[in-house]
């Protein structure tokens, strides 16, 4: 609940002093809006409301970790590092991924707000299985749902 | 009080202007067309504008503020140092640094005070001599996830054939706002958009992930259902998305009401001698404003330290 409020909170101040002169709302139905002439373009297409809308840990793993821990789990490394989670140890016990995705951990953002428990255990289950990891525990959206809280 | 009007974008075809004229322009209270309407806005665009934009933008954008300070304390600015090490003790600071280019050669910097305004995303990795309760602050903010695309068109159709003059358009599509520029107005020729700024949510961290082409295609895609305009318009466009931006590692400190609670006033300590600044030591995340607020305070209450000691 709290981390809603602060992302209101957050919204406003970042739209406070923009110049509106004509704020237009615009509801993305479809139907009723002008179609676009030419076909969208292939490839991924993000969600459209606040929260995730991909379901397999593939998909989760490939539209949102791999901005920040790369495409073969390697992660990356400018002025700080994002970690690897190719043979990390860390994700030897499940409950620490899902904490981390659930919670956040020093500078990273706690992702799982926007995701579903199913959505958390299928991502922290495809990392912990891929990336030459191999842990055979996976875990459940029960599992999710209890660290929640 | 400045004319106002809105223009209410409806679910049909084509964009339907309605202008509400709430202070007399002297014609008597006539019926407005939408002709007229649309001229007025055309001839009234930068008085209009100027009226309603407060505060005042910087000329060239707010990119010039950063510049200003280049320009004036620029030989004072270490370009392309990675900081891997802050130590202090009674006699003064030590920062450890690389150059980015040539990580091997570690260099050491020192003075009596320092005041670090490294984000606390990077910040929370590099050894620092802090007591427990300052870095457990470091350590409790993550960084947000923002992305904002620029996209370059051949004219400037929002204020040609909508007369948008400046604003935003808000939406629930994925790329949550197109922002119109307000400087240049009727200017003629190309013109730059914002064509998305996402900041959380799931699309913020979506188009992260997207490879830099596609993010600007999905851009196009999306803003082409509120401006049918851009498929013939666009030219080419950038996206930035902070998370991958190597030395910030996320756009800005993301504190709940509980991490403000826990940790803020500790975070802002002077601790030995070295005191935090930037955006995430301040209420205003995310916005330069904070960043030099914090600065100020930092300097002051450092400063009164100094004076006292």
């Amino acid at each position: 609940m709290a981390l809603k409020r602060a992302a209101r909170t957050f919204h406003i101040s970042l739209c406070t002093s923009a110049a509106i002169v004509a704020a237009a709302l615009v509801f993305a139905d479809g139907g009723a809006l002008a179609q676009s002439t030419v076909s969208a373009p292939p490839g991924r297409v993000p969600s459209s409301g606040f929260q995730f809308s991909e379901t397999s840990g593939e998909t989760l793993y490939t539209n949102v970790c791999q901005a920040c821990h790369m495409p073969d789990g390697k992660g990356a490394t400018g002025a700080g590092t994002y970690p690897a989670l190719a043979g990390n140890q860390n994700l030897a016990a499940a409950r620490f991924p899902v904490t981390v995705v659930l919670h956040g951990l020093r500078g990273m953002p706690p992702v799982g707000y926007f995701m579903t428990d199913d959505q958390v255990a299928a991502v922290v289950n495809y990392a912990r299985t891929h990336f030459g990891n191999n842990y055979s525990d996976a875990v459940t959206a029960g599992d999710v749902k209890a660290v929640r809280q | 009080m400045a004319t106002q009007s809105e223009a209410i974008v409806t679910q049909a075809s084509e964009p339907v202007a309605e202008a509400a004229v709430t202070e007399s322009s002297g014609e008597g209270g006539a019926d407005v067309s939408d002709e007229t309407v649309s001229a007025y806005l055309a001839e009234h665009a930068t008085e209009i504008a100027a009226e309603q934009n407060k505060p005042f933008q910087p000329v060239g954008g707010m990119d010039m503020i950063g510049k200003a300070f280049a320009r004036e304390v620029g030989d004072l600015i270490h370009y392309g140092a990675k900081v891997v090490k802050i130590t202090q003790d009674s006699g003064g600071v030590a920062v450890s640094y690389v150059d980015s280019k040539d990580p091997a050669a570690i260099q050491t910097a020192k003075a009596d005070w320092c005041i670090c305004t490294i984000p606390l995303s990077i910040l929370s990795q590099i050894p620092l001599t802090v007591g427990a309760r300052m870095k457990a602050a470091i350590d409790a903010v993550p960084y947000a996830s923002a992305v904002k695309i620029g996209l370059q068109f051949k004219r400037r159709f929002w204020e040609e054939d909508e007369s948008i003059y400046g604003g935003i358009s808000f939406t629930d599509l994925p790329i949550r706002q197109i922002a119109y520029p307000s400087s240049d107005l009727n200017r003629g020729g190309r013109g730059v958009l914002l064509g998305a700024y996402i900041f959380e949510g799931a699309s913020a961290y979506e188009f992260a992930a997207l490879p830099p082409a596609e993010r600007i295609a999905r851009a196009v895609d999306f803003g082409s259902r509120i401006h049918p305009q851009y498929k013939d318009e666009f030219e080419n466009g950038v996206a930035i998305a902070w998370h991958r931006v190597p030395f910030t590692l996320g756009c800005a400190g993301y504190w709940t009401d509980e991490t403000r609670a826990q940790h803020y006033d500790d975070l802002c300590q002077i601790d030995g001698r070295i005191v935090l600044a930037g955006e995430h030591a301040s209420y205003l995340p995310a916005w330069q404003e904070g960043a030099i607020l914090s600065s100020l305070d930092a300097i002051t209450r450092l400063h009164e330290r100094v004076v006292k000691m």
